[in-house]
């Protein structure tokens, strides 16, 4: 009786020290991450802060802008910055500009890389493998090696721009879109990316859809290319950044208004509003504003793109 | 019977090579036109005298010879872009690469709340352009009124001229890459870290391992593949560095901050000088390429993880 008395007590006593133990593992883990977690929050205000910053600056008078200590936001917020930002140095004609460009560029890069990707993936053809080779190996290349030669050959487009069929006497493809939209399509990169893709695409499908006695191209438009949503939108997306932030190949090919991108807007800005802060920061807001907005919105193409390929930024 | 198969199949592979034909034609016309025969051209190019002007004079390796061993003011302007250059390369990749595994480890640990979110304002800089960037923090930097200065002078400290001392320019370039960059790398090591299985760390617990232990003596060797990738990637960018230099210094102060392809721009498209830059061109691509060549022996070609 006294001993199962005493069982009973040891096992309440184990329990209650169980239960004071694993609550007091939960308290430090709630501590712990409450720790780890204020960390993380300060270095992603560190991070973010800039943007804040450019934000908020935009935002400011020029007085405000100047005072000391500088306020964290905006005490009168004035949206005039912006208004002078889009009206001065044809600032909403670079952004539409750059609107064309990317969105152009961007969808004439999944034709061509799309198209030359099926032909590596799934076509039989003399030496498809040493092409394949040096299409990819030709991604080493650092786009400074090619610079001069790809603005002179632009410069001397044949029949464009005032040249003759020799390619002299004009400007060729300087200062036009096509120029600035053009010679970025044929990326090997996207090549390499839509083949990966295409390769997980089984051949059975494709050999029955020729018995069915579809041709190449419907196969490509209509069994592929609806197969490889999830590549084509990481691809458009890279593709998008690249041409959307763009910023020595337009400074090479364009001197006109008429043509330039917004990055070489911000640049113009610059030199026009020297010391005058917050229209500059309005216009920065403005340029960065698409790329922040499809970041978001499209996330998980970002980072698992990133996390596929590991291109650089 | 078997002329006739043999036959069949050519014929079969003919007619899918008419298709690839066609398929492959616009990419393999944008890859000769703005690819290889640029590349070709840019080492014609490097062998000639031209101003995009009168019609380039062949000069043999006269341009490698004035980059290299010349006398001349351009000469010393250009290892002083390369000094530049590696300057930027080894402080840029480094803290980019340790910042990123520090972020990857804080993002990755099981303690975090809210991961998602501080992954993407991690990230953020990343996807913005430099340009921009380069604009924000040139505002930040500035000297009068910049918020870095405020906060000094708020603080009783002297403040800093952050753009304009030749000794402090390259320091604050390197800040502004690195802050853009070390999203990238987390990202990079973060797929790494998720990688190496769970039991690893099971076992050196088992051992006795201290937290810091594990993390010297698991974590670490087994990111070295990581680490190196992440390291050859950015250095083929950083070496290339370009927008920020363009937007924050011109190159100054005292030629501080001018880097090797900020010179070949300068180059060529300020003093059309079009041959001796492709020539500069031509010599930081080798670098770069043998890099790349390291890379693709190093991971098997392959770029994906």
């Amino acid at each position: 009786m006294s001993i199962s008395k005493a069982k009973a007590h040891g096992a309440r006593y184990s329990t209650i020290r169980q239960l004071s133990a694993s609550s007091c593992a939960r308290l430090s883990r709630a501590v712990e991450s409450g720790l780890v977690t204020l960390g993380a929050a300060l270095i992603g205000v560190l991070m973010v802060f800039p943007f804040f910053w450019m934000v908020s600056s935009s935002l400011k008078s020029q007085q405000e802008l100047f005072r000391l200590p500088p306020t964290l936001l905006p005490t009168e917020w004035i949206f005039s910055n912006y208004v002078r930002a889009w009206q001065a140095a044809r600032f909403s004609r670079y952004f539409a500009n750059s609107v064309f460009v990317a969105v152009t560029g961007t969808l004439l890069t999944l034709v061509v890389c799309s198209m030359a990707a099926y032909a590596f993936a799934k076509l039989r053809f003399k030496s498809r493998e040493v092409l394949f080779w040096l299409v990819v190996s030709s991604q080493m290349i650092p786009g400074i090696v090619t610079l001069v030669p790809s603005f002179l050959i632009v410069k001397s487009m044949p029949l464009a721009g005032g040249n003759n069929l020799l390619g002299s006497g004009g400007h060729g493809w300087l200062n036009s879109f096509e120029g600035l939209i053009v010679p970025g399509a044929g990326s090997a990169f996207g090549v390499f990316l839509l083949r990966q893709f295409f390769f997980s695409i089984p051949d059975e499908l494709l050999h029955a859809a020729r018995v069915d006695g579809c041709g190449e191209f419907r196969i490509f438009y209509n069994i592929m290319l609806p197969l490889s949503k999830p590549a084509l939108a990481t691809l458009s997306i890279f593709t998008f950044q690249g041409y959307w932030n763009d910023f020595i190949w337009p400074l090479v090919i364009t001197t006109e208004d008429k043509v330039r991108t917004v990055q070489l807007g911000l640049t113009v800005f610059r030199q026009r509003f020297s010391t005058d802060w917050g229209p500059m920061m309005a216009g920065v807001t403005i340029a960065t504003a698409p790329m922040i907005l499809i970041f978001f919105s499209a996330q998980r193409y970002f980072v698992g793109g990133i996390a596929l390929t590991g291109l650089k930024g | 019977m078997i002329t006739t198969l043999q036959r069949r199949k050519r014929t079969g592979s003919r007619g899918s090579g008419t298709a690839a034909f066609f398929f492959l034609l616009p990419f393999m016309l944008l890859f000769i036109v703005f690819k290889a025969g640029p590349v070709i051209a840019s080492l014609v190019l490097s062998f000639t005298s031209y101003d995009a002007l009168s019609p380039p004079v062949w000069v043999g390796l006269a341009n490698y010879r004035d980059i290299l061993l010349g006398t001349e003011a351009a000469t010393r302007l250009f290892w002083r872009a390369v000094a530049n250059t590696l300057y930027f390369t080894v402080g840029q990749v480094s803290l980019e690469a340790l910042t990123g595994l520090g972020l990857a480890i804080l993002v990755n640990s099981r303690a975090l709340r809210g991961r998602t979110i501080w992954r993407t304002a991690y990230y953020l800089p990343v996807v913005t352009s430099t340009v921009a960037v380069s604009m924000v923090w040139l505002w930040i930097y500035n000297p009068q009124v910049g918020l870095l200065n405020s906060m000094l002078r708020s603080l009783g400290l002297p403040t800093l001229t952050w753009l304009s001392d030749p000794k402090l320019a390259m320091p604050s370039i390197i800040a502004v890459a690195v802050w853009q960059g070390a999203g990238w790398s987390m990202l990079i090591y973060l797929a790494g870290l998720q990688s190496i299985p769970e039991s690893f760390y099971e076992s050196a617990r088992i051992d006795g391992a201290s937290g810091w232990q594990q993390f010297r003596h698991v974590t670490v060797p087994l990111l070295m593949p990581v680490t190196l990738f992440i390291v050859i990637m950015s250095c083929i960018s950083a070496l290339q560095v370009f927008a920020q230099v363009y937007v924050m210094t011109q190159g100054g102060p005292l030629n501080a901050t001018i880097t090797v392809t900020y010179h070949i721009w300068n180059n060529a498209f300020r003093f059309y000088r079009l041959g001796y830059a492709s020539a500069m061109a031509f010599l930081l691509g080798i670098v770069i390429v043998a890099i790349s060549v390291v890379n693709a022996k190093v991971f098997g070609g392959r770029v994906e993880y």
